[in-house]
């Protein structure tokens, strides 16, 4: 009690009056203070003071943090704040002044939503900063000046005294030719900026004001990237700070941005699309949530734009959106379609490399229409049906990281129509390349993005069950993918494919998963289904795939001990591995999951007791992983096989009786883990494997005899076990080991003590009790952590009863 | 998706579970860098719009520090117990920092706000972040509950019920030692008696 001598007496009070009515407080308090009017007294106001102020620490402390605000007056660098100018997505801006008023100047500060408090973001900050203070054009307010404070960076930029493009065109009722031209000052100012390999990212009318001399100038060139989780820099070291949303408007945000691809300069191209198809028309190309970011995310990248000279047609304000045009609805959509139509169009083109190749020729375009030219940008035939498809097939799709499956199936579709419409232009063989590989790129990504998701979310709160959503999601999308394909083979065969990750992930025990076992034999039985719809299964791809789906199959039902149908799989995979090395003999890596193979189908029989067939699979595992070792002596993998497998042949030697004969196995797996380990020490299942050798090698020595090689055996496993543990104290496997081993040590000089030539019995005695001491420590250690399993509870009594038995002998002598 | 080259928060926590002074020391720098992280991201967003959730901050921590796969709910409660411990000391750092930074002298900046990063959970009174870390270290030393409590509700932002699971007690029990921790607090810090 260092701070309160007396909370020991006041808290129980205080417990008893919070559970009892206000009424009977006083006749407590004079029952259980008694003279003590002091101690009565304090309780009482303590009690009256907490009634009164419910909100003393209500809100969590960051709460309060977050409330705080940046007022007029605060300093940043040598500026001093004088009011608002406007709040953003990035930040806060604010007029501001020269505080030292070395000269008279009002800049902008904008408060940027960042924290460039660690090495990294700063470096990068300050990189930024300076390659947009080099940034020189009169459409393009200059930086000045920037710095950070308490990680919180600011920019100080040229005070545009402005009015936003769009109202400035309303306002001033500019026609459709005069809001084209102050469109192409806009455009000069982004290609100058494109020139400096400088990408605006969030470009909006918010963004472009327009100065009373009548010029536009664009404010924030860049910023975003400064902001954006993923740029440079943010990497550096780890993906750990990559999990931010990027920084755009959605309304304006391009399809890329969105999907989190990579920005260039067809972003701005985009977003360029956007503001023109705005300030033409007064409305939006399509309306995204706003307030829902994954319906946004479908919207950007799925919805088709109306057409610009359709939106004045069909606008419920047509006569206003037209009058604020200098014009009347007929005319004004009838000026629209057409040249203007493609143009707006081609900018909004979904994907990046179908919109104009640069601003330049976008702003060209424009320049041709204003002076009667024709326009280069043409609507495409076959484009215009990828859109379309696109649109037929749009995916609603609202989970997180799913999300992705949706873009995929939409780019695929596209992908796929655009092939079509080639092939009919007999260029059918490139496009359907192209279109497979990037299918298999973005499906590979983003069926990775949703299940790592979903294996994440698992260990939330109530993550269970949205991890089962999202897959269950994962699984419809696949469906929808596989409508999609009409049977092509390339993509059945991916699509299995990702069946069968997304039933690693539901609940092989072999990988991280969710623990939904059931799923998880249902995605691979539709991943085997699909598998077998293919029509050359002697193709290697397919019979990988098939070889796949039968071992997964066979590991389910292992796993839920349903011994012959995990049999029958095994041998599928077997045979099917057989014929895919028959047909590929140099296939390394078929042939090692070939052995492989023979290991599962041995470790079946084995459990069933079938040793002796059990042998032949492991003596063919051995055979196989040995070829392979010999074609490629350097492979580790091949060599650690090697040994896994002389090490099951060990085992099936001992269960048959010879115990020659396996420690000769062990003796051999020893030597070639030793060599595995002395070439990489950390690789801690090579040292396991080693350790977990050492005891099987002195059971065998024992088992023959050998008492002084197999305490030697046993006690080399005993301290590579000790360091296995030290390094990960919370192994519960490698402290059960552990245990073993010692507990098999203590059976050595049991054995010596109870032998016929024993020299000195009690020494014996002696030794075994304290290793069955050592062992009984090392398991109870683990019992009073919580983790001994039930069923190994009786290791506690095992170790406890041999312990009695030496005493016993001990005492006697 | 590597869980290989993600720290292994599950394993830490165990070691630190087991009373191992090292593995908290490498637990606890591990997550005040990555609170840290999270937090003055949100620190430096100064709108009176955003409410700022810190039981998201220790979530998006656990998300990213935990490995996808051998991680029970034990292991996430006590987590949550330790992150709040480690918020505690992300934010009074901060205003730690803040507070020399105002100190400073003639080349320091001056800081944005005069008050607002030092003050925090405003009742009747706003609290000194700084003297309630005093306090609450003086109460962990006289009825460690009751700071422990403060420290899940207060700086972990954990709902009373989560509270309780991670505490392992009844919500009743946790109810009774917040309302007390708090009485304890609120007297210390208007002053003594």
């Amino acid at each position: 009690m260092s701070g309160d001598g007396d909370w020991g007496r006041v808290r129980p009070l205080l417990e008893a009056l919070l559970d009892l009515p206000d009424d009977r407080h006083e006749a407590f308090l004079a029952e259980r203070c008694g003279d003590d009017d002091a101690l009565r007294a304090r309780v009482l106001r303590l009690l009256a003071d907490d009634r009164r102020d419910a909100r003393f620490l209500a809100r969590p402390a960051l709460e309060t943090f977050a409330a705080a605000r940046v007022g007029a007056g605060a300093r940043l660098g040598p500026w001093r704040l004088v009011r608002p100018l406007g709040d953003g997505g990035m930040g806060s801006v604010w007029l501001a002044e020269r505080a030292d008023g070395e000269f008279e100047k009002t800049v902008a500060v904008k408060i940027l939503r960042a924290d460039v408090s660690f090495p990294a973001m700063a470096a990068r900050f300050d990189a930024e900063r300076r390659v947009l203070a080099r940034l020189e054009h009169p459409n393009i307010a200059r930086l000045l000046d920037g710095g950070s404070e308490g990680g919180v960076p600011w920019l100080a930029m040229e005070h545009v005294d402005g009015e936003r493009i769009d109202r400035f065109c309303d306002e001033a009722r500019l026609d459709v030719d005069a809001r084209l031209a102050l469109f192409r000052g806009v455009c000069d100012a982004v290609r100058a900026a494109h020139r400096n390999l400088v990408v605006h990212r969030d470009l909006k009318p918010g963004n472009v004001l327009v100065a009373s001399d009548g010029a536009p100038k664009l404010l924030d060139f860049g910023i975003a990237k400064i902001l954006d989780p993923d740029g440079p820099g943010a990497k550096d070291g780890d993906d750990l700070t990559r999990t931010g949303l990027r920084p755009f408007t959605p309304r304006y945000a391009s399809p890329e941005q969105v999907r989190g691809a990579p920005v260039t300069t067809a972003t701005d191209v985009y977003s360029l699309g956007v503001l023109l198809y705005e300030l033409l028309t007064g409305c939006r190309p399509y309306a995204p949530d706003e307030s829902n970011p994954l319906a946004a995310a479908a919207t950007v990248c799925g919805a088709e734009p109306t057409r610009a000279s359709r939106a004045i047609a069909e606008a419920d304000d047509a006569e206003e959106l037209a009058a604020l045009r200098s014009s009347t609805p007929v005319r004004l959509a009838r000026r629209l379609a057409g040249d203007l139509d493609t143009i707006v169009a081609t900018a909004l083109a979904k994907e990046p490399e179908r919109r104009y190749a640069s601003v330049d020729r976008l702003d060209d375009d424009v320049r041709r229409h204003l002076v009667g030219l024709p326009v280069l940008a043409r609507p495409d035939g076959f484009l215009y049906l990828a859109r379309k498809a696109v649109r037929r097939h749009r995916l609603a799709v609202v989970a997180a990281g799913v999300a992705a499956v949706a873009l995929v199936v939409a780019t695929l579709v596209s992908l796929r129509y655009a092939a079509d419409a080639r092939r009919e232009r007999d260029a059918a063989a490139t496009a359907r390349d192209r279109s497979a590989e990037l299918f298999d790129t973005l499906l590979d990504r983003s069926m990775d993005a949703a299940l790592d998701a979903g294996v994440r979310v698992h260990v939330l709160a109530g993550g269970t069950r949205i991890s089962l959503d999202m897959m269950r999601r994962a699984i419809e999308d696949l469906d929808v993918i596989e409508r999609q394909a009409g049977g092509d083979p390339a993509v059945v065969a991916r699509i299995a494919e990702a069946h069968t990750r997304l039933g690693d992930r539901q609940g092989n025990p072999a990988f991280p998963n969710v623990g939904d076992v059931d799923g998880a034999t249902e995605s691979y039985r539709r991943a085997l289904a699909l598998a077998e719809s293919l029509p050359d299964e002697a193709a290697p791809a397919t019979a990988s795939l098939l070889a796949t789906c039968h071992t997964r199959l066979g590991e389910m039902a292992h796993h839920r001990r349903d011994l012959d149908e995990a049999a029958a799989r095994f041998g599928s995979a077997l045979a099917t591995l057989e014929r895919l090395v028959a047909a590929t003999p140099d296939d390394a890596r078929a042939r090692l999951r070939l052995a492989l193979a023979h290991d599962k189908v041995g470790t079946v029989l084995d459990a069933r007791g079938a040793f002796a067939e059990a042998r032949r699979s492991f003596e063919r595992y051995h055979a196989g992983a040995r070829s392979l070792l010999a074609g490629r002596p350097e492979d580790r993998e091949a060599r650690f096989h090697v040994a896994l497998a002389r090490q099951r042949l060990g085992r099936s030697e001992g269960r048959a009786g010879d115990h020659a004969a396996a420690r000769t196995e062990f003796a051999a797996a020893g030597a070639l883990l030793e060599e595995l380990v002395a070439l990489d020490p950390h690789r801690a299942p090579w040292r396991s494997a080693l350790a977990w050798n050492g005891l099987w090698l002195g059971d065998a020595l024992l088992s023959i005899g050998q008492a002084d090689a197999a305490a030697a055996a046993l006690e080399r496993s005993a301290d590579a076990y000790r360091a296995l543990l030290d390094a990960d104290p919370d192994d519960v496997r490698t402290g059960l080991r552990l245990g073993a081993v010692l507990d098999m040590r203590g059976n050595v000089d049991r054995v010596r003590a109870t032998g016929e030539a024993a020299a000195d019995p009690s020494a014996g005695w002696r030794e075994a009790r304290r290793w069955y001491g050592a062992a009984l420590d090392v398991w109870s250690a683990l019992d009073a952590a919580g983790r001994l399993a039930e069923r190994d509870r009786r290791l506690l009594e095992m170790a406890r009863e041999k312990i009695a038995e030496c005493e016993e002998h001990l005492a006697n002598e | 998706m590597d869980p290989r080259q993600a720290p292994d928060v599950t394993a830490l926590l165990r070691r630190v579970g087991s009373g191992e002074a090292e593995a908290e020391q490498a637990l606890y720098a591990l997550l005040w860098g990555e609170l840290r992280r999270i937090a003055s991201v949100h620190l430096g967003r100064r709108d009176a719009g955003h409410t700022l959730q810190p039981t998201a901050l220790v979530n998006e921590a656990w998300l990213r520090l935990a490995p996808p796969d051998g991680s029970d709910w034990r292991d996430r409660e006590h987590f949550l117990s330790f992150a709040s411990r480690v918020m505690r000391s992300v934010l009074v750092d901060h205003a730690r920092r803040r507070l020399a930074e105002k100190r400073g002298g003639g080349a320091a900046p001056v800081p944005l706000d005069e008050a607002s990063d030092l003050i925090v959970g405003g009742g009747e009174r706003p609290v000194d972040l700084l003297a309630l870390d005093d306090a609450l270290s003086r109460l962990d030393a006289d009825d460690p509950a009751l700071a422990r409590i403060v420290d899940l509700r207060f700086f972990g932002g954990l709902s009373m019920e989560e509270a309780a699971r991670v505490e392992g007690v009844s919500l009743s029990t946790a109810e009774r030692r917040w309302r007390l921790a708090r009485i304890w607090l609120r007297e210390r810090l208007e002053g003594a008696p």
